[in-house]
């Protein structure tokens, strides 16, 4: 694992529930990881896994009601974000931690140009006259590769990749030291998907950025990542190095979602699902999540729930099965 | 000798639009065999999902020919079309808003062989649906739920049950598996397979997904603003894809790969440009990177440069060219 001095973010057993009229929603169930200075760490999983709720509590945004972060500490630069009282967090968010989602079209304000928003974030924290935000904005706008003359037009007349710009720019406009993307490319044609991709690689970069990079597609995450977690039903089942996940992957699940993907080269042979469907997160968990779905599932594996143990230096798996291979040599 | 069970000759689709006419399929052509699926590629707004429809006659094409199982259906009124419907049908994307929230899944699946009048009794209805629930793998005891108990693997099997439930001939799928998680997408692809098997079923498959069309395709046609730029066996346009469009998307598709095959991927500039009052050049021509002045003179007619692949570039010869010397250099 890194060295202590060189994390920006420590997520120790992170717990969030949400208490829903139906009944308590277990989302995240004990996770913990950390991501270094400089470093991208991909956090991959399907609809539900947990992967959104993770990030927000990372910026203490998960809404309360009904989310609630039940245990666990995230330490962002040695503070606990969890902790922090509402001036600091507000200053955190932007200022350290910035985030960008999926969906630019809900994350822009449509009766506001692109100029000003950007500018808007730029004195929200930093004491700037409006000038010399909007000169700000007008260069992260180039930065981003949209021209300075268009600062002044409004989101609408902007097409899809070119509002992720402008969402880029904004979340980048005040240097924070960590990026959250939540599924960035998700909405996006797969060509201009790969400009923007590249553009935040490259600026992440430049800028001496760490990013935690949520998506499903282990397609982004082999373009952009150092560090892998692959997320099931709200835990951490597998994490490691790039390398470690997509050439020596040992969890069932992870096998599973590499299996089901079409082949770009190949064609023709049935594809290899996972089978079944995710556990009801409404239930709780008192064994391997994943042991319903799993080809060597043993009684054990529905009795006791699976710790993340290191099988090398970088690598973690939660697998009775791996483990005990482990200790038997 | 296979049957040809569609035939499209020179389709277009205009839209009126206040700032001018709206190419959205714009003079295509192609045929599909019985049996065989078609995957239409392209990214938003490449007219991929209004030529399906145009298929279908959901929407009047504005000219050219649609001919369905030797009868030319291009002029057929609504109440012929819909004598035609239970042999050509359609699967869409988005299994949430597909479906109506208010019927039960035996209300739905049993819906089209009601609307059709393909049986009468009460019973005899009830028996296809749990036979057709069980083709689509989707357990009996969800017989009475609804869409929003589901998740969208469960919803796309209502969805596919749908189509199947008037014996079609025909489906066009459109973007089937884009809402779906990747172990989802994979069982609903599988079924999709074997039913197509099972039913000597012929799909026309529109996607943005290159993986999945090549999984699934066995000719595939890969559209640019409302044009078909080139179309070929799945195989031939993932190992020699000639366009230079075709290439860029090839090369676009993220990888999951790490290591030292991770192969090297080149971006293309610029964005799709507006398919509003197009003039008479390239489509692509503002985005290539071989672009020279015959392209700026006409637009390129798609023409077959060797078996069974057709294309339309007027620089085919500087870009294999370019890509052979490249190959060259990389080999030494």
């Amino acid at each position: 694992m890194e060295e202590k001095k060189e994390v920006l973010l420590d997520v120790k057993n992170l717990r969030v529930e949400y208490d829903t009229d139906a009944g308590v929603v277990y989302a995240v169930n004990g996770i913990s990881f950390s991501i270094g200075k400089k470093k991208t760490l991909g956090l991959v999983g399907e609809t539900g896994a947990g992967k959104t709720t993770t990030a927000l509590s990372i910026l203490n945004l998960v809404p309360d009601p009904p989310g609630k972060i039940c245990e666990g500490s995230i330490l962002l630069d040695g503070q606990d974000v969890l902790r922090m009282d509402v001036p600091a967090l507000e200053k955190m968010r932007g200022d350290d931690v910035a985030m960008i989602f999926q969906d630019p079209m809900t994350a822009l304000n449509p009766v506001m140009t692109v100029g000003s928003q950007i500018a808007e974030s730029v004195m929200l924290h930093n004491k700037v006259s409006e000038e010399e935000a909007m000169q700000r904005a007008k260069e992260m706008l180039k930065l981003v590769g949209i021209p300075e003359s268009r600062a002044g037009d409004y989101p609408h007349q902007f097409s899809g990749g070119m509002k992720q710009r402008v969402v880029i720019a904004i979340a980048l406009a005040c240097h924070p030291r960590l990026l959250i993307a939540d599924e960035p490319t998700t909405a996006l044609d797969v060509t201009i998907q790969a400009q923007v991709l590249s553009l935040i690689k490259q600026l992440i970069q430049d800028r001496g950025m760490s990013m935690l990079l949520i998506t499903h597609d282990l397609g982004v995450v082999a373009e952009t990542c150092d560090d892998v977690a692959v997320m099931y039903s709200g835990k951490i089942v597998e994490i490691g190095t790039a390398d470690d996940v997509f050439n020596h992957m040992l969890h069932d699940y992870t096998v599973g979602l590499f299996n089901s993907l079409p082949n770009l080269r190949k064609r023709g042979e049935e594809l290899q699902p996972i089978k079944g469907m995710m556990p009801n997160p409404m239930e709780k968990i008192t064994g391997c999540s994943f042991a319903p779905r799993c080809p060597h599932a043993t009684e054990r594996c529905f009795h006791e729930i699976p710790e993340l143990i290191p099988v090398s230096d970088t690598h973690r798996v939660a697998c009775h099965r791996i483990q005990e291979e482990k200790q038997n040599g | 000798m296979a049957e040809t069970i569609l035939k499209v000759e020179n389709l277009t689709k205009y839209f009126t639009t206040p700032r001018g006419m709206l190419h959205a399929v714009d003079g295509v052509s192609f045929s599909v065999e019985k049996g065989k699926t078609l995957g239409i590629v392209g990214e938003s707004g490449c007219g991929k999902s209004t030529t399906g429809r145009v298929i279908l006659k959901l929407i009047n094409p504005t000219s050219g020919k649609i001919i369905f199982d030797g009868q030319d259906i291009t002029n057929y009124s609504v109440r012929q079309m819909r004598k035609l419907r239970v042999q050509m049908q359609m699967i869409f994307q988005d299994p949430f808003s597909s479906l109506d929230p208010r019927q039960s899944v035996m209300q739905l699946i049993s819906e089209p062989i009601v609307e059709h009048k393909l049986m009468k009794g009460k019973d005899e209805i009830e028996k296809r649906t749990l036979e057709l629930m069980d083709i689509v793998g989707l357990a009996r005891r969800y017989v009475n739920t609804y869409p929003h108990e589901l998740d969208g693997g469960r919803r796309q099997r209502i969805g596919i049950a749908r189509a199947l439930a008037v014996n079609p001939k025909l489906i066009v799928c459109d973007e089937p598996v884009s809402a779906l998680d990747v172990s989802i997408q994979a069982q609903i692809l599988n079924l999709l397979k074997s039913l197509q098997k099972e039913f000597g079923l012929t799909y026309i498959f529109i996607t943005h997904n290159l993986a999945v069309v090549r999984y699934f395709s066995d000719d595939i046609a890969v559209m640019y603003l409302g044009q078909m730029v080139e179309k070929a066996p799945a195989d031939l346009i993932f190992e020699r894809p000639l366009h230079p469009y075709t290439r860029a998307l090839l090369e676009a598709v993220p990888v999951p790969i790490v290591g030292k095959d991770r192969p090297a991927r080149r971006l293309i500039r610029g964005e799709i440009t507006s398919p509003v009052n197009l003039p008479d050049e390239c489509r692509f021509c503002s985005r290539c990177d071989y672009t020279c002045d015959v392209c700026r003179e006409h637009d390129p007619a798609l023409v077959e440069v060797e078996p069974d692949h057709f294309l339309a570039c007027a620089r085919i010869k500087h870009v294999e060219d370019a890509a052979m010397e490249k190959t060259r250099g990389e080999q030494e």
